[in-house]
């Protein structure tokens, strides 16, 4: 079976995208890629998909199910390269995708997962003031 | 069943293709008016004798269900057509006038004429009506390539004018990673278009990840240019790169609320000035000094507070 | 992308015919082949990049359309047809959409080139 191979680079994940996606394929990424979240302890996934020339809504609905998954799991995903035909496309086809953090290129795509690990610290928790009941 | 006059030809060409072929290919060498010195002799056998053969096939399956030889629309001569459009577009990138192309096809007549004259000298009637069929075929396909040729001409026009619109809308680079797209004057879906696919290159092209789109020359603003907008600033965020708008003047303003256009995620700003100060911090250059209250991505949209000033911050 | 439109309206329009071929869709591999069709056929005509993507997404679209909702006894039953085709619509220039009780949908789509 065709698998997507997924890179450790230091704290993250990088996932390259180049062949032509079909179904199977992606749910097959989606599986691999949990798993390899919690087994290698990674803060972040960079899913470089510069050379897509084609992302169709189930492909969409893929890159949103990583994000939201990938939250769950205590680390944050980047979408990075998407091209302009593509973008064009998917906002005709209704999916902005707002939950899908975006980046230009894969370097740009890991300053922003570092930004956000640095903005992590305290989330959901509830701020303790020194002396307050 | 065959209609009589019609198998004639077809007859004539099943038969004699091969010295038709012959004969018309030498002439197209030896007659100057066809530029021969444009092609290799290699391309013009191979030109020559494709369309024969396109052209035999045509009439065959068009006579088969008796249908118009000289009815240019139908399927069967769908082949005939590509194949002219692509010697047509070739030619004229060689260099070839839309008349020494259809030269091509006519000089295919005396061939064709001689042998139905020479066999049906018997028959002046037949041989009336057979000519009569083969000239307005091949004048049908001639027409035709001179159609291709205009209609080739009018895209290269088309092009020149899409190159001209998106020169008179330069996307600008302000900053390292900044780009600015000024936008003047009335502004029609197609042109919003054009210039939109062009700034969402440049945004790759140069890696920008702020794109400021200032649309202070712009006097109105209709649904459909504010939806391409949207859109444009929708699809520069799934690339990786965030849109301002600014110079958004009153009427247009009250025209996109009225309009019901979800401005809610865009950031927008009175001046491109305003935009680039926003630009700069957002890419860590400049520190944030104080400044007013600034409308940010989320906020509810106000009318007010599409100007970014306090004085005019009331609810339209 | 081949069309079904009857002789009057092609000859209104004068469409040529590159290309013609019948798939089943059973698997999402045949997804990525009909993309891997409309995407050669619409280079043959030299549709921009912009209107090729748009038309090779809309077919994936409207291939994965027909491998859910129904080839399975090789009828659409039922309005099933929803999900995927309002995007797929707005992708394309002109969108038809026939269905005939026991012979199943056919959906029409063309782009036509600027």
């Amino acid at each position: 079976m065709d698998r997507i191979p997924i890179l450790k680079l230091g704290n993250f994940l990088l996932v390259t995208i180049q062949v032509d996606m079909y179904d199977q394929l992606a749910i097959t990424l989606q599986d691999d890629l949990t798993s390899k979240i919690v087994q290698a302890g990674a803060k972040g996934v960079l899913i470089d998909i510069s050379s897509l020339e084609v992302v169709d809504s189930f492909m969409g609905r893929m890159l949103a199910n990583i994000s939201e998954m990938t939250r769950v799991l205590d680390a944050n995903t980047v979408v990075v390269g998407m091209r302009p035909a593509v973008a064009i496309t998917l906002v005709e086809l209704g999916l902005s995708l707002p939950g899908v953090q975006t980046a230009l290129s894969v370097d740009k795509g890991m300053a922003l997962l570092n930004a956000m690990r640095e903005e992590r610290p305290s989330e959901g928790l509830r701020e303790r003031k020194p002396g307050a009941a | 069943m065959a209609r009589p006059d019609s198998s004639y030809l077809l007859e004539l060409l099943n038969r004699s293709s091969d010295e038709i072929l012959r004969d018309w290919t030498a002439n197209q060498f030896r007659n100057p008016r066809l530029r021969p010195e444009l092609l290799r002799e290699s391309e013009l056998r191979d030109q020559s004798s494709t369309f024969l053969e396109s052209l035999r096939t045509a009439i065959s399956n068009i006579e088969q269900r008796q249908g118009d030889l000289t009815n240019i629309l139908l399927q069967e001569w769908n082949e005939t057509k590509q194949l002219l459009e692509t010697i047509s577009r070739s030619r004229s990138q060689k260099g070839f006038t839309p008349s020494e192309t259809a030269g091509f096809i006519f000089s295919l007549k005396q061939h064709l004429f001689s042998r139905i004259r020479a066999e049906l000298r018997e028959s002046p009637d037949q041989l009336y009506q057979e000519i009569s069929q083969a000239n307005a075929i091949l004048d049908m396909l001639a027409l035709f390539t001179t159609e291709v040729f205009q209609r080739s001409r009018e895209q290269i026009i088309a092009r020149q004018q899409e190159e001209m619109l998106e020169l008179s809308t330069p996307v600008v680079k302000l900053w390292d990673r900044i780009l600015a797209l000024p936008m003047i004057g009335t502004l029609d879906s197609a042109r919003t278009q054009v210039v939109m696919e062009s700034l969402l290159q440049k945004i790759v092209e140069t890696g920008s990840e702020v794109a400021i789109i200032d649309i202070t020359g712009v006097p109105t603003v209709d649904t459909l240019v504010a939806q391409h907008l949207l859109k444009t600033v929708a699809a520069a965020r799934l690339m990786g790169a965030d849109c301002i708008i600014s110079g958004i003047r009153p009427q247009i303003a009250q025209t996109m609320v009225h309009l019901a256009v979800d401005l809610s995620n865009v950031t927008t700003k009175a001046t491109l000035a305003d935009a680039f100060l926003i630009a700069l911090e957002r890419l860590g250059h400049v520190p944030e000094v104080g400044r007013r209250e600034e409308p940010t991505p989320g906020k509810k949209l106000e009318t007010a507070s599409l100007f970014g000033t306090p004085a005019a911050r009331k609810i339209a | 992308m081949r069309d079904s439109v009857n002789g009057n309206l092609a000859q209104l329009r004068q469409i040529a015919v590159i290309g013609s071929e019948t798939m089943a869709i059973r698997t999402d591999s045949d997804i990525v082949q009909a993309r891997h069709l409309v995407r050669r056929w619409s280079n043959q005509i030299q549709l921009s990049l912009i209107d090729q993507t748009k038309l090779v997404t809309a077919s994936s679209e409207l291939a994965r359309n027909a491998m859910i909702y129904g080839i399975r006894d090789g009828f659409t039953t039922g309005s099933g047809l929803g999900l995927g085709l309002g995007g797929a619509k707005r992708l394309v220039d002109e969108f038809y959409i026939d269905s005939k009780v026991g012979e199943g949908t056919r959906v029409t789509v063309y782009k036509w080139k600027q």
